[in-house]
């Protein structure tokens, strides 16, 4: 026991930081700006938009296709994932119908929680076509359950919708805790946002005093998502996709397109009738006889209203 | 004067700081294995603490958030650079990374240890750091990693058991 406490004691007993004290002053004298979180979203999302744009012109225009996005996904699980299940997360990604919520998973230690649901939210998405509607990261200090609520703690200076905020994103912006939280539970519990002890009455202008359940799938969820391959998943010989979708006749019909945007690979899975979102998954996708490099999955509804994408990477 | 009691949120931040600025950058530096890192992500962490210091009010909550931020921002940037190293890993398969061997037993054995702490899963390392290093009880490493008492048991056992195990087959490796 005793030799670990020396053991790491002695690994960094040679680390003399550096005095940061005047770094650390000079961002803390500056004042929260209730909007500051909303403008960098809005340089996210600007972000974002580039990205997309860029991953058009990189797919026409191979030279460009090694570079990569702002994306850090962990490209180590997919198939080969030990252990536990996986934390469902909710991020914003454009559709033809305007924001929607677009589900990615992240590896857990023990099994999804509030509290990971929580932490993937904070650390945001992989994927470089999401964003966040929801400042995650600092807004919300805390989750638990208790007597069947979910409760939400956020910071005070989230009660008022942002002015570059529309009603409807901020509607979003919850759906897309909620969402994640209840992923996190395991269950569809309702959601009570707080501040400190009490029920905050508003949360980005929409009316919180009593808890909040989750808006119908087929209302906020982008009616196809993809789940696996996740972000930049690095394949061999094939892979398996999966996700969900709620399409014309359960219709999914998918693409392997290479870095010109040529599609190699194709087909149609049928996920379920289109009244809630259904699983669907790929039979094994043979790779084995393509060049190395960038591909881009594509998954669509049966009307290509809604679409979802995923880089992978054949190697 | 009692602690807490009449601080605001500057002289709060300037005692933690005193007190605590080493110990959790070389916290991070157990997690991470990278100084420039760990201190940027414990600079973080003494920010984010200085703005919720109106909920916080007092110095153990504060060492608490501090403790809970650095890990949990450690993990982060840890999972970024691993993507970023399997990918330069990709790329380069045939570069032997042999580590540089200075030839000083003290920072080698240093070195092994933060690459043993590294290779253990996240919970684990976190685990072990917060125990070993920080000393603190299976109460708080519960509470700083929002996990079961009984996991806290459960990681430091297996990662105290890996990290030796890995040790041992460093120390094989290096006397042939």
């Amino acid at each position: 026991m005793d030799d670990l406490a020396t053991l790491l004691n002695d690994a960094v007993a040679d680390v003399e930081p550096t005095d940061r004290l005047a770094e650390i002053r000079s961002a803390t004298e500056q004042k929260p700006h209730r909007v500051g979180w909303y403008a960098a979203g809005g340089a996210i999302l600007a972000v974002a938009a580039t990205v997309t744009a860029f991953t058009i012109m990189a797919s026409l225009d191979d030279e460009n296709a090694d570079e990569v996005g702002p994306a850090t996904p962990d490209p180590t699980i997919g198939s080969d994932t030990p252990g536990a299940s996986p934390q469902a997360v909710y991020f914003v990604g454009d559709t033809s119908v305007g924001p929607r919520l677009f589900r990615e998973f992240r590896p857990t230690d023990d099994g999804p929680s509030p509290d990971e649901a929580l932490e993937a939210l904070r650390r945001g998405p992989w994927d470089p076509d999401y964003r966040t509607f929801f400042p995650a990261d600092p807004a919300i200090t805390g989750v638990d359950v208790r007597d069947g609520v979910i409760n939400v703690t956020v910071q005070a200076w989230v009660h008022d919708r942002p002015p570059d905020m529309t009603a409807p994103q901020a509607e979003l912006a919850l759906q897309q805790v909620v969402y994640s939280v209840q992923a996190g539970a395991g269950e569809p519990l309702p959601v009570q946002f707080r501040t400190g002890r009490n029920p905050t009455d508003t949360v980005l202008g929409v009316p919180t005093s009593e808890p909040i359940t989750s808006a119908p799938p087929l209302d906020v969820l982008s009616l196809v998502t993809i789940s696996d391959p996740v972000e930049s998943l690095q394949v061999g010989d094939s892979f398996v996709a999966r996700g969900a979708a709620s399409s014309f006749e359960g219709n999914v019909p998918w693409e392997l397109r290479d870095a010109d945007g040529k599609v190699v690979r194709s087909g149609q899975v049928t996920a379920g009738q289109d009244t809630h979102l259904v699983e669907w998954e790929t039979e094994p996708i043979d790779v084995s006889d393509l060049e190395p490099g960038q591909y881009t999955f594509v998954a669509t509804t049966d009307d290509a209203k809604f679409t979802d994408t995923r880089t992978v990477i054949v190697l | 004067m009692r602690p807490g009691e009449t601080w605001d949120a500057d002289a709060a931040l300037e005692q933690l700081y005193a007190a605590h600025w080493r110990s959790l950058v070389r916290l991070s530096v157990l997690l991470l294995r990278d100084q420039g890192a760990a201190e940027e992500v414990v600079q973080d962490a003494f920010v984010a603490m200085h703005g919720r210091w109106s909920r916080l009010r007092d110095p153990d909550k504060a060492l608490a958030y501090l403790r809970q931020t650095v890990v949990n921002r450690s993990r982060s940037v840890l999972r970024h650079r691993g993507v970023v190293e399997r990918h330069a890993a990709r790329r380069a398969p045939l570069v032997d990374q042999s580590p540089a061997d200075d030839g000083i037993a003290g920072a080698r054995r240093r070195t092994a240890v933060l690459d043993a702490m590294r290779a253990l899963p996240d919970r684990q390392r976190e685990v072990l750091a917060l125990r070993y290093y920080l000393d603190l009880s299976e109460a708080e490493i519960a509470e700083t990693l929002g996990i079961a008492r009984g996991s806290v048991k459960a990681h430091a056992s297996r990662g105290a058991a890996a990290l030796r195990a890995l040790l041992a087959d460093q120390h094989a490796e290096g006397d042939l």
